[in-house]
Protein backbone atom coordinates (compact mmCIF):
# COMPACT_ATOMS: atom_id res chain seq x y z
CA UNK A 1 0.00 0.00 0.00
CA UNK A 2 1.25 3.45 -0.97
CA UNK A 3 1.83 5.79 2.00
CA UNK A 4 -0.89 8.38 2.64
CA UNK A 5 0.46 11.93 2.91
CA UNK A 6 -1.76 14.51 4.62
CA UNK A 7 -1.51 18.03 3.20
CA UNK A 8 -2.70 21.06 5.17
CA UNK A 9 -4.58 23.67 3.18
CA UNK A 10 -4.25 27.44 3.21
CA UNK A 11 -7.20 29.77 3.79
CA UNK A 12 -9.46 30.43 0.81
CA UNK A 13 -12.83 31.49 -0.45
CA UNK A 14 -14.53 29.12 -2.85
CA UNK A 15 -15.70 30.27 -6.28
CA UNK A 16 -19.30 29.12 -6.11
CA UNK A 17 -20.53 30.58 -2.83
CA UNK A 18 -17.64 32.90 -1.89
CA UNK A 19 -17.56 31.32 1.55
CA UNK A 20 -14.62 30.27 3.73
CA UNK A 21 -12.64 27.23 2.80
CA UNK A 22 -9.26 25.59 2.29
CA UNK A 23 -6.96 25.58 -0.72
CA UNK A 24 -4.07 23.36 -1.80
CA UNK A 25 -1.64 24.55 -4.47
CA UNK A 26 -1.55 21.64 -6.95
CA UNK A 27 2.27 21.49 -7.12
CA UNK A 28 2.33 19.89 -3.62
CA UNK A 29 -0.01 16.92 -4.30
CA UNK A 30 1.48 16.50 -7.76
CA UNK A 31 4.95 16.14 -6.23
CA UNK A 32 3.62 13.62 -3.67
CA UNK A 33 1.67 11.54 -6.21
CA UNK A 34 4.60 11.51 -8.65
CA UNK A 35 6.81 10.23 -5.80
CA UNK A 36 4.46 7.30 -5.08
CA UNK A 37 2.42 8.78 -2.22
CA UNK A 38 -1.31 9.32 -1.85
CA UNK A 39 -1.92 13.04 -1.22
CA UNK A 40 -5.05 13.98 0.77
CA UNK A 41 -5.98 17.47 1.95
CA UNK A 42 -7.10 17.54 5.59
CA UNK A 43 -9.63 20.38 5.95
CA UNK A 44 -11.11 20.15 9.46
CA UNK A 45 -9.46 21.24 12.71
CA UNK A 46 -11.89 18.99 14.60
CA UNK A 47 -10.48 15.89 12.91
CA UNK A 48 -6.75 16.44 13.48
CA UNK A 49 -6.31 13.28 15.61
CA UNK A 50 -8.10 11.13 12.99
CA UNK A 51 -5.83 12.58 10.31
CA UNK A 52 -2.70 11.74 12.32
CA UNK A 53 -4.03 8.20 12.81
CA UNK A 54 -4.96 7.67 9.15
CA UNK A 55 -2.03 9.30 7.34
CA UNK A 56 1.56 8.02 7.25
CA UNK A 57 3.09 11.50 7.04
CA UNK A 58 2.36 15.22 6.92
CA UNK A 59 3.42 17.69 4.25
CA UNK A 60 3.07 21.11 5.88
CA UNK A 61 2.87 23.50 2.96
CA UNK A 62 3.91 27.08 2.38
CA UNK A 63 1.50 29.97 2.43
CA UNK A 64 -0.78 30.47 -0.55
CA UNK A 65 -4.23 31.70 0.33
CA UNK A 66 -6.78 32.11 -2.46
CA UNK A 67 -9.54 34.63 -3.12
CA UNK A 68 -11.61 34.24 -6.30
CA UNK A 69 -12.03 38.03 -6.62
CA UNK A 70 -9.63 40.90 -5.67
CA UNK A 71 -12.19 42.34 -3.23
CA UNK A 72 -11.82 39.22 -1.09
CA UNK A 73 -8.03 39.28 -0.83
CA UNK A 74 -7.79 41.41 2.39
CA UNK A 75 -10.48 39.24 3.99
CA UNK A 76 -8.76 35.98 3.17
CA UNK A 77 -5.42 37.32 4.44
CA UNK A 78 -7.01 38.37 7.73
CA UNK A 79 -8.57 34.93 8.08
CA UNK A 80 -5.22 33.29 7.25
CA UNK A 81 -3.35 35.22 9.97
CA UNK A 82 -5.82 34.19 12.63
CA UNK A 83 -6.69 30.61 11.76
CA UNK A 84 -3.76 29.09 9.92
CA UNK A 85 -1.16 29.01 12.75
CA UNK A 86 -3.67 27.36 15.10
CA UNK A 87 -4.66 24.66 12.60
CA UNK A 88 -1.13 23.99 11.34
CA UNK A 89 0.32 23.78 14.87
CA UNK A 90 -2.43 21.34 15.85
CA UNK A 91 -1.43 19.13 12.91
CA UNK A 92 2.28 19.33 13.80
CA UNK A 93 1.60 18.36 17.41
CA UNK A 94 -0.71 15.46 16.43
CA UNK A 95 1.78 13.98 13.92
CA UNK A 96 4.73 14.58 16.28
CA UNK A 97 2.84 12.76 19.05
CA UNK A 98 2.16 9.86 16.67
CA UNK A 99 5.91 9.94 15.75
CA UNK A 100 4.96 10.16 12.07
CA UNK A 101 7.17 12.00 9.57
CA UNK A 102 6.60 15.69 8.86
CA UNK A 103 8.06 17.66 5.96
CA UNK A 104 7.64 21.43 6.23
CA UNK A 105 7.98 23.93 3.40
CA UNK A 106 8.51 27.69 3.93
CA UNK A 107 5.64 28.73 6.26
CA UNK A 108 5.60 25.04 7.24
CA UNK A 109 9.22 25.32 8.45
CA UNK A 110 8.39 28.53 10.30
CA UNK A 111 5.31 26.95 11.89
CA UNK A 112 7.32 23.91 13.08
CA UNK A 113 9.89 26.22 14.68
CA UNK A 114 7.20 28.29 16.43
CA UNK A 115 5.29 25.19 17.57
CA UNK A 116 8.36 23.80 19.35
CA UNK A 117 9.21 27.16 20.96
CA UNK A 118 11.48 28.98 18.49
CA UNK A 119 11.09 32.51 17.16
CA UNK A 120 10.90 34.18 13.75
CA UNK A 121 12.11 37.49 12.40
CA UNK A 122 9.51 39.29 10.27
CA UNK A 123 10.58 41.42 7.29
CA UNK A 124 14.21 40.56 8.03
CA UNK A 125 15.36 42.04 4.73
CA UNK A 126 14.82 45.58 6.02
CA UNK A 127 17.29 44.99 8.87
CA UNK A 128 19.61 42.47 7.24
CA UNK A 129 19.60 44.10 3.78
CA UNK A 130 19.06 40.81 1.92
CA UNK A 131 16.22 40.05 -0.51
CA UNK A 132 14.62 36.59 -0.19
CA UNK A 133 11.33 37.19 -2.01
CA UNK A 134 10.90 35.96 -5.60
CA UNK A 135 14.60 35.44 -6.20
CA UNK A 136 17.14 32.60 -6.29
CA UNK A 137 20.45 31.91 -4.56
CA UNK A 138 22.82 29.07 -3.61
CA UNK A 139 22.02 26.69 -0.77
CA UNK A 140 25.04 25.61 1.31
CA UNK A 141 24.29 22.17 2.70
CA UNK A 142 25.83 20.80 5.91
CA UNK A 143 26.63 17.13 6.39
CA UNK A 144 23.20 16.42 7.94
CA UNK A 145 21.22 18.07 5.13
CA UNK A 146 18.78 15.77 3.29
CA UNK A 147 18.81 18.02 0.22
CA UNK A 148 22.62 18.06 0.38
CA UNK A 149 22.73 14.26 0.24
CA UNK A 150 20.55 14.35 -2.90
CA UNK A 151 21.76 17.47 -4.72
CA UNK A 152 25.31 18.11 -3.49
CA UNK A 153 27.08 20.49 -1.10
CA UNK A 154 25.97 23.54 -3.03
CA UNK A 155 23.02 23.96 -5.40
CA UNK A 156 20.68 26.73 -6.53
CA UNK A 157 17.27 27.17 -4.87
CA UNK A 158 14.35 29.58 -5.15
CA UNK A 159 13.58 32.08 -2.42
CA UNK A 160 10.04 33.26 -1.62
CA UNK A 161 9.71 34.35 2.00
CA UNK A 162 9.45 37.50 4.14
CA UNK A 163 10.26 35.82 7.48
CA UNK A 164 13.19 33.74 8.61
CA UNK A 165 14.05 31.69 11.68
CA UNK A 166 15.54 33.91 14.38
CA UNK A 167 16.14 31.48 17.24
CA UNK A 168 15.75 27.75 16.72
CA UNK A 169 13.37 25.82 18.96
CA UNK A 170 14.84 23.30 21.43
CA UNK A 171 15.31 19.97 19.62
CA UNK A 172 15.68 21.54 16.18
CA UNK A 173 18.97 22.03 14.36
CA UNK A 174 19.93 23.88 11.19
CA UNK A 175 21.35 21.74 8.38
CA UNK A 176 21.62 24.16 5.42
CA UNK A 177 22.02 27.91 4.93
CA UNK A 178 21.92 30.65 2.32
CA UNK A 179 25.25 32.50 1.70
CA UNK A 180 23.83 35.43 3.74
CA UNK A 181 23.11 33.23 6.75
CA UNK A 182 19.38 32.44 6.48
CA UNK A 183 18.56 28.94 7.75
CA UNK A 184 17.29 27.02 4.69
CA UNK A 185 16.80 23.53 6.16
CA UNK A 186 16.18 22.12 9.63
CA UNK A 187 15.73 18.73 11.25
CA UNK A 188 14.56 17.51 14.61
CA UNK A 189 17.19 15.75 16.74
CA UNK A 190 14.92 12.82 17.70
CA UNK A 191 11.60 13.04 15.81
CA UNK A 192 11.18 12.37 12.05
CA UNK A 193 10.73 16.06 11.21
CA UNK A 194 12.48 17.95 8.42
CA UNK A 195 11.71 21.33 6.88
CA UNK A 196 12.88 23.62 4.09
CA UNK A 197 12.69 27.42 3.84
CA UNK A 198 12.77 27.17 0.01
CA UNK A 199 10.10 25.65 -2.24
CA UNK A 200 11.06 22.21 -3.62
CA UNK A 201 7.52 21.76 -5.04
CA UNK A 202 8.34 24.50 -7.57
CA UNK A 203 11.52 22.78 -8.75
CA UNK A 204 10.17 19.74 -10.59
CA UNK A 205 9.72 18.90 -14.24
CA UNK A 206 10.16 21.10 -17.30
CA UNK A 207 9.31 24.52 -15.85
CA UNK A 208 11.46 24.84 -12.76
CA UNK A 209 11.91 27.84 -10.48
CA UNK A 210 14.79 28.53 -10.75
CA UNK A 211 15.74 26.84 -14.07
CA UNK A 212 19.36 26.37 -12.93
CA UNK A 213 18.27 24.42 -9.83
CA UNK A 214 18.11 20.61 -9.59
CA UNK A 215 14.90 18.66 -10.30
CA UNK A 216 13.69 18.03 -6.74
CA UNK A 217 11.53 14.98 -7.48
CA UNK A 218 14.04 12.80 -5.50
CA UNK A 219 13.39 14.89 -2.37
CA UNK A 220 9.68 14.00 -2.45
CA UNK A 221 10.57 10.37 -3.20
CA UNK A 222 12.83 10.41 -0.15
CA UNK A 223 10.00 11.79 2.02
CA UNK A 224 7.35 9.35 0.71
CA UNK A 225 9.79 6.42 1.16
CA UNK A 226 10.62 7.62 4.68
CA UNK A 227 6.88 7.67 5.53
CA UNK A 228 6.53 4.10 4.22
CA UNK A 229 9.61 2.95 6.15
CA UNK A 230 8.39 4.49 9.44
CA UNK A 231 4.96 2.89 8.94
CA UNK A 232 6.43 -0.53 8.11
CA UNK A 233 8.78 -0.44 11.13
CA UNK A 234 5.82 -0.25 13.54
CA UNK B 1 -14.93 2.87 16.54
CA UNK B 2 -13.23 4.82 13.77
CA UNK B 3 -15.35 7.56 12.27
CA UNK B 4 -16.28 7.00 8.62
CA UNK B 5 -13.83 8.69 6.24
CA UNK B 6 -15.64 10.83 3.70
CA UNK B 7 -13.70 11.69 0.57
CA UNK B 8 -14.71 15.03 -0.96
CA UNK B 9 -14.08 15.76 -4.64
CA UNK B 10 -13.52 19.51 -4.43
CA UNK B 11 -13.37 22.55 -6.69
CA UNK B 12 -10.65 22.55 -9.34
CA UNK B 13 -9.57 26.15 -9.57
CA UNK B 14 -6.98 28.58 -10.85
CA UNK B 15 -5.48 31.70 -9.31
CA UNK B 16 -4.86 34.35 -12.01
CA UNK B 17 -2.76 36.41 -9.57
CA UNK B 18 -0.13 33.72 -9.10
CA UNK B 19 -0.72 31.42 -12.10
CA UNK B 20 -1.27 28.52 -9.71
CA UNK B 21 -3.70 25.68 -10.29
CA UNK B 22 -5.33 24.77 -7.00
CA UNK B 23 -7.95 22.62 -5.28
CA UNK B 24 -10.44 24.55 -3.13
CA UNK B 25 -12.95 23.20 -0.63
CA UNK B 26 -15.76 25.36 0.80
CA UNK B 27 -15.77 24.88 4.58
CA UNK B 28 -19.52 24.27 4.70
CA UNK B 29 -19.06 20.81 3.19
CA UNK B 30 -16.32 19.70 5.59
CA UNK B 31 -18.31 21.13 8.53
CA UNK B 32 -21.47 19.28 7.41
CA UNK B 33 -19.50 16.02 7.19
CA UNK B 34 -17.83 16.56 10.56
CA UNK B 35 -21.09 17.44 12.34
CA UNK B 36 -22.72 14.36 10.80
CA UNK B 37 -20.02 12.21 12.46
CA UNK B 38 -17.55 11.75 9.62
CA UNK B 39 -13.91 12.65 8.98
CA UNK B 40 -13.64 14.88 5.88
CA UNK B 41 -10.75 14.33 3.44
CA UNK B 42 -10.13 16.00 0.08
CA UNK B 43 -8.99 14.30 -3.14
CA UNK B 44 -6.05 16.13 -4.74
CA UNK B 45 -4.53 14.12 -7.59
CA UNK B 46 -6.36 11.93 -10.10
CA UNK B 47 -3.39 9.55 -10.37
CA UNK B 48 -4.23 8.23 -6.91
CA UNK B 49 -8.02 7.91 -7.47
CA UNK B 50 -7.89 4.13 -6.92
CA UNK B 51 -6.06 4.55 -3.59
CA UNK B 52 -8.59 7.20 -2.48
CA UNK B 53 -11.43 4.74 -3.12
CA UNK B 54 -9.56 2.04 -1.18
CA UNK B 55 -8.78 4.08 1.96
CA UNK B 56 -12.03 6.04 2.37
CA UNK B 57 -15.60 4.90 3.07
CA UNK B 58 -17.79 7.16 0.94
CA UNK B 59 -17.66 9.91 -1.68
CA UNK B 60 -19.18 13.39 -1.52
CA UNK B 61 -19.55 15.17 -4.86
CA UNK B 62 -20.15 18.89 -4.39
CA UNK B 63 -21.39 21.99 -6.24
CA UNK B 64 -19.59 23.51 -9.18
CA UNK B 65 -19.59 24.30 -12.88
CA UNK B 66 -21.52 22.61 -15.72
CA UNK B 67 -20.52 19.16 -16.94
CA UNK B 68 -19.13 18.94 -20.47
CA UNK B 69 -22.03 17.76 -22.69
CA UNK B 70 -19.81 15.06 -24.26
CA UNK B 71 -20.02 13.24 -20.91
CA UNK B 72 -23.70 12.54 -21.61
CA UNK B 73 -23.42 12.02 -25.34
CA UNK B 74 -24.38 15.53 -26.38
CA UNK B 75 -22.53 18.39 -28.08
CA UNK B 76 -21.79 22.00 -27.16
CA UNK B 77 -24.26 24.20 -29.07
CA UNK B 78 -23.53 27.46 -27.27
CA UNK B 79 -20.06 28.06 -25.87
CA UNK B 80 -21.31 30.59 -23.34
CA UNK B 81 -23.05 27.63 -21.67
CA UNK B 82 -19.68 26.15 -20.70
CA UNK B 83 -18.78 29.22 -18.59
CA UNK B 84 -16.53 28.04 -15.79
CA UNK B 85 -16.41 24.50 -17.20
CA UNK B 86 -13.44 22.46 -15.92
CA UNK B 87 -12.17 19.39 -17.75
CA UNK B 88 -9.88 18.43 -14.86
CA UNK B 89 -12.82 18.69 -12.44
CA UNK B 90 -15.00 16.51 -14.69
CA UNK B 91 -12.23 13.94 -14.94
CA UNK B 92 -11.69 13.76 -11.16
CA UNK B 93 -15.40 13.62 -10.27
CA UNK B 94 -16.24 10.92 -12.81
CA UNK B 95 -13.13 8.83 -12.09
CA UNK B 96 -13.90 8.78 -8.36
CA UNK B 97 -17.66 8.26 -8.78
CA UNK B 98 -17.03 5.29 -11.09
CA UNK B 99 -14.68 3.65 -8.56
CA UNK B 100 -16.99 4.17 -5.56
CA UNK B 101 -20.01 2.94 -7.54
CA UNK B 102 -18.11 -0.21 -8.59
CA UNK B 103 -17.08 -0.88 -4.96
CA UNK B 104 -20.65 -0.31 -3.71
CA UNK B 105 -19.50 2.50 -1.43
CA UNK B 106 -21.96 5.32 -0.70
CA UNK B 107 -22.00 8.41 -2.95
CA UNK B 108 -23.84 11.64 -2.16
CA UNK B 109 -24.06 14.21 -4.95
CA UNK B 110 -24.94 17.78 -3.96
CA UNK B 111 -25.84 20.36 -6.64
CA UNK B 112 -23.53 19.61 -9.57
CA UNK B 113 -22.76 16.31 -7.80
CA UNK B 114 -26.36 15.15 -8.34
CA UNK B 115 -25.94 15.69 -12.07
CA UNK B 116 -22.61 13.80 -11.97
CA UNK B 117 -24.20 10.67 -10.45
CA UNK B 118 -27.11 10.92 -12.91
CA UNK B 119 -24.77 11.19 -15.91
CA UNK B 120 -22.52 8.44 -14.53
CA UNK B 121 -25.46 6.02 -14.55
CA UNK B 122 -26.37 6.91 -18.15
CA UNK B 123 -28.65 9.92 -17.61
CA UNK B 124 -28.42 13.39 -19.10
CA UNK B 125 -28.32 17.04 -18.07
CA UNK B 126 -31.21 19.43 -18.71
CA UNK B 127 -29.26 22.47 -19.88
CA UNK B 128 -32.04 25.02 -19.34
CA UNK B 129 -33.91 24.21 -16.18
CA UNK B 130 -35.07 27.76 -15.52
CA UNK B 131 -33.93 30.79 -13.64
CA UNK B 132 -31.02 30.59 -11.17
CA UNK B 133 -32.23 31.81 -7.77
CA UNK B 134 -35.88 30.91 -8.47
CA UNK B 135 -37.72 29.36 -5.55
CA UNK B 136 -39.40 25.99 -5.93
CA UNK B 137 -41.48 23.77 -3.67
CA UNK B 138 -40.86 20.13 -4.50
CA UNK B 139 -42.91 17.09 -3.53
CA UNK B 140 -40.82 14.38 -1.89
CA UNK B 141 -41.28 10.62 -2.00
CA UNK B 142 -39.46 7.43 -0.95
CA UNK B 143 -36.30 7.84 1.17
CA UNK B 144 -36.34 11.63 0.78
CA UNK B 145 -39.88 11.85 2.17
CA UNK B 146 -38.96 9.59 5.10
CA UNK B 147 -35.94 11.73 5.85
CA UNK B 148 -37.16 15.28 5.17
CA UNK B 149 -40.98 15.25 5.10
CA UNK B 150 -43.54 15.68 2.34
CA UNK B 151 -42.14 18.80 0.68
CA UNK B 152 -38.98 20.91 0.48
CA UNK B 153 -38.68 24.56 -0.54
CA UNK B 154 -35.37 25.86 -1.87
CA UNK B 155 -33.80 28.35 -4.28
CA UNK B 156 -32.16 27.04 -7.43
CA UNK B 157 -28.36 27.45 -7.39
CA UNK B 158 -28.15 26.27 -11.01
CA UNK B 159 -29.76 27.12 -14.33
CA UNK B 160 -29.19 23.50 -15.36
CA UNK B 161 -30.21 20.24 -13.74
CA UNK B 162 -31.19 16.61 -13.98
CA UNK B 163 -32.42 15.54 -17.44
CA UNK B 164 -33.25 11.96 -18.46
CA UNK B 165 -32.75 9.74 -15.42
CA UNK B 166 -29.79 7.41 -15.18
CA UNK B 167 -30.24 3.64 -15.02
CA UNK B 168 -31.60 2.51 -11.65
CA UNK B 169 -32.32 6.10 -10.55
CA UNK B 170 -35.68 6.98 -9.01
CA UNK B 171 -37.04 10.54 -8.80
CA UNK B 172 -37.66 11.47 -5.13
CA UNK B 173 -38.07 15.25 -5.32
CA UNK B 174 -40.18 16.65 -8.13
CA UNK B 175 -40.98 20.32 -8.84
CA UNK B 176 -44.50 21.44 -9.87
CA UNK B 177 -43.34 21.60 -13.53
CA UNK B 178 -42.10 18.00 -13.38
CA UNK B 179 -38.38 18.81 -12.99
CA UNK B 180 -36.58 16.12 -10.99
CA UNK B 181 -34.45 17.62 -8.20
CA UNK B 182 -33.46 14.52 -6.21
CA UNK B 183 -32.55 11.03 -7.38
CA UNK B 184 -32.00 7.85 -5.39
CA UNK B 185 -30.59 4.59 -6.72
CA UNK B 186 -32.95 1.62 -6.41
CA UNK B 187 -30.31 -0.78 -5.08
CA UNK B 188 -27.07 1.06 -4.41
CA UNK B 189 -26.27 3.65 -1.74
CA UNK B 190 -26.28 6.54 -4.22
CA UNK B 191 -28.15 9.81 -3.72
CA UNK B 192 -28.24 13.12 -5.57
CA UNK B 193 -29.99 16.36 -4.62
CA UNK B 194 -29.70 19.60 -6.58
CA UNK B 195 -30.24 21.81 -3.52
CA UNK B 196 -27.50 22.66 -1.01
CA UNK B 197 -28.55 21.67 2.52
CA UNK B 198 -25.16 22.83 3.89
CA UNK B 199 -25.48 26.34 2.47
CA UNK B 200 -27.64 29.02 4.18
CA UNK B 201 -28.44 30.93 0.95
CA UNK B 202 -30.08 27.78 -0.35
CA UNK B 203 -33.38 29.05 1.07
CA UNK B 204 -34.23 25.79 2.82
CA UNK B 205 -34.01 25.56 6.61
CA UNK B 206 -30.54 24.61 7.92
CA UNK B 207 -30.63 20.87 7.92
CA UNK B 208 -27.92 18.24 8.34
CA UNK B 209 -30.19 15.18 8.09
CA UNK B 210 -29.11 14.31 4.56
CA UNK B 211 -25.42 14.38 5.57
CA UNK B 212 -26.22 12.35 8.71
CA UNK B 213 -27.99 9.70 6.65
CA UNK B 214 -25.03 9.59 4.25
CA UNK B 215 -22.37 9.33 6.98
CA UNK B 216 -24.40 6.57 8.73
CA UNK B 217 -24.53 4.66 5.44
CA UNK B 218 -20.75 5.07 5.16
CA UNK B 219 -20.34 3.68 8.70
CA UNK B 220 -22.38 0.57 7.94
CA UNK B 221 -21.01 -0.03 4.43
CA UNK B 222 -18.15 -2.24 5.64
Amino acid sequence: MKPIIAINGASAFDRQFFTKGKVAFKAYPQAVAAAGGVPLMVPSIHSVDEYAWLADGLLLTGSLSFAPAPAYTPLVNKMEEKERPIFDSALVLAFAKAKKPIMGVCLGLQCINLTFGGTLKNHFKLEDGVEHMLTAHPCIAGTESIAGKLFGKEFIINSRHERRIDTLAPGLEATAWSPDGVIEEIKHESLPIWAFEWHPERMRGDDRDPPEGPDTTPLFEWFVNTCAAVRDAE
Amino acid sequence: MMKPRILIAAEDSFDPNTGNGNIVLCKEYSDAVYHAGGTPLVALDIRTAKEYADVTDALLLIGGPVIHPAKYGSVVRDFSYLGGFSGTRDNMDFALAKLFLAQGKPILGIGRGAMVVNVLTGGTVNESIGEKGAETEDTLSGQMEKLLGKTITFKRSYGWGIGRLGEGMQPEAVAPDGTVDAIVHKEKPVWGVVWHPEHPDDGAAPDNRLYEMFVSAAASAD
